[in-house]
């Protein structure tokens, strides 16, 4: 037998995932809910792994159960898929605000599926291309990691961001980074005043913070303006 | 668990559980493993940094963890025979022979190379961000990789050879 090579064996291992059910478990130890991606985005590339999978005997239909991949960024047809787990509470369901919502190859979990009693891969039909994918379905990290990365290029994005996080987890385990998140956007958007107002605020609700330094040498920046 | 740290799970344990096994978790210890990681996160959630991605935060806990694993797997000394399936399942036999596969080469070069490999080549993460991770400079991950793939291609050659 010939063994595929190592970047053959790589581009499967990025698809590799867990058994169904085998998280499920892990959750309930945890107690916590779990939801085993009803409904994935899967880009299913054309040649590469395809090819492979003939080669190494797996079906296509393997690969569609096992190759969720979480950073899916190879071309080829997207695809989504009905993936078996026993039913658990769903994601936050969607709300009516939606912010600059953006079609994005990702295979996080979409949107609220019907939980799927028999194990199996079905597509969907018809296989849309580009699975929507809206802030409002996102989870609080999520949201606050897609916050962050917006700051930099689009501030008013990520304002908007840190709005619907404030809305949606008023009490969120991350409030302090979306607090931080939303001033440094003000303040790159030109909004000073509020944007100092904010920092002085956030001193104040949060003394031990670790963001402290981060909001001090913005206010000592803002100062200085 | 609080809502945050279910959320967390929710987004990433997938990602978490194939970074475990390819670190060098046993695959009748990924459960445990990936519990300890969110355990560890749940502990720590409120030391959370955002300045990084919640997924690279989660790296790094389970970095730590998976080291601590492959050192008690070496304590017991156990070795690869503890991954027999049935005959009946034969379409995932193979599939968890091509992925041993991997995690067989990856057995046989030194963690450190083992990380850098696993986190730019399998988690697609770039090399500026896994030098950070694993503290160590750019150029010496790009030397840790290159021994890396280096590594894998003759244990890989090897098996290849064998069967």
């Amino acid at each position: 037998m010939t063994h595929p090579d190592l970047n053959h064996l790589v581009a499967l291992a990025r698809r590799d995932r867990p058994a169904p059910g085998a998280l499920a478990a892990v959750a309930r130890s945890l107690r916590v809910p779990f939801v085993a991606v009803p409904v994935a985005a899967i880009v299913v590339p054309s040649t590469a792994v395809a090819s492979l999978a003939a080669k190494v005997g797996l079906s296509r239909l393997a690969l569609l159960g096992w190759g969720v991949g979480s950073t899916a960024a190879v071309s080829g047809v997207v695809v989504a898929v009905a993936l078996s787990q026993p039913a658990a509470p769903l994601p936050p369901q969607p709300s009516s605000v939606v912010v600059g919502a953006r079609p994005v190859s990702h295979a996080a979990p979409v949107k609220a599926a019907e939980p799927v009693v028999a194990p199996e891969v079905a597509p969907v039909s018809p296989a849309p291309h580009v699975v929507k994918e809206t802030p409002a379905t996102w989870d609080e990290p999520q949201l606050i990691e897609r916050a962050r990365k917006a700051l930099a290029s689009d501030p008013r994005r990520a304002l908007l961001l840190a709005q619907e996080h404030q809305r949606r987890f008023p009490a969120g385990a991350m409030s302090a980074e979306r607090d931080v998140i939303a001033l440094d956007a003000l303040a790159r958007s030109g909004q000073t005043a509020e944007a100092k107002r904010r920092a002085l605020a956030f001193e104040a609700k949060y003394p031990k913070s670790i963001h402290l330094p981060r909001v001090r040498a913005l206010l000592a920046r803002l100062g200085s303006e | 668990m609080g809502p945050a740290t279910a959320r967390l799970f929710q987004a990433h344990a997938e990602e978490v559980w194939r970074f475990l096994k390819y670190l060098g978790v046993r695959e009748h210890d990924l459960a445990d493993a990936c519990q300890e990681v969110f355990l560890v996160a749940h502990r720590k959630l409120p030391e959370f940094r955002g300045e990084s991605a919640p997924r690279t935060w989660l790296y790094g806990i389970s970095l730590r963890v998976a080291k601590a694993w492959r050192r008690r797997r070496q304590l017991v000394q156990l070795g690869d025979d503890d991954r027999s399936v049935g005959p009946s399942q034969e379409q995932e036999r193979e599939r968890r022979d091509t992925h041993e596969l991997l995690c067989w080469a990856l057995d046989r070069i030194s963690d450190v190379q083992r990380e850098v490999f696993v986190l730019h080549e399998i988690e697609e993460m770039p090399m500026v961000d896994v030098a950070a991770r694993l503290d160590c400079g750019v150029f010496t991950a790009y030397s840790r990789l290159r021994l890396a793939r280096r590594g894998l291609k003759r244990a890989l050659a090897e098996k290849g050879v064998k069967r």
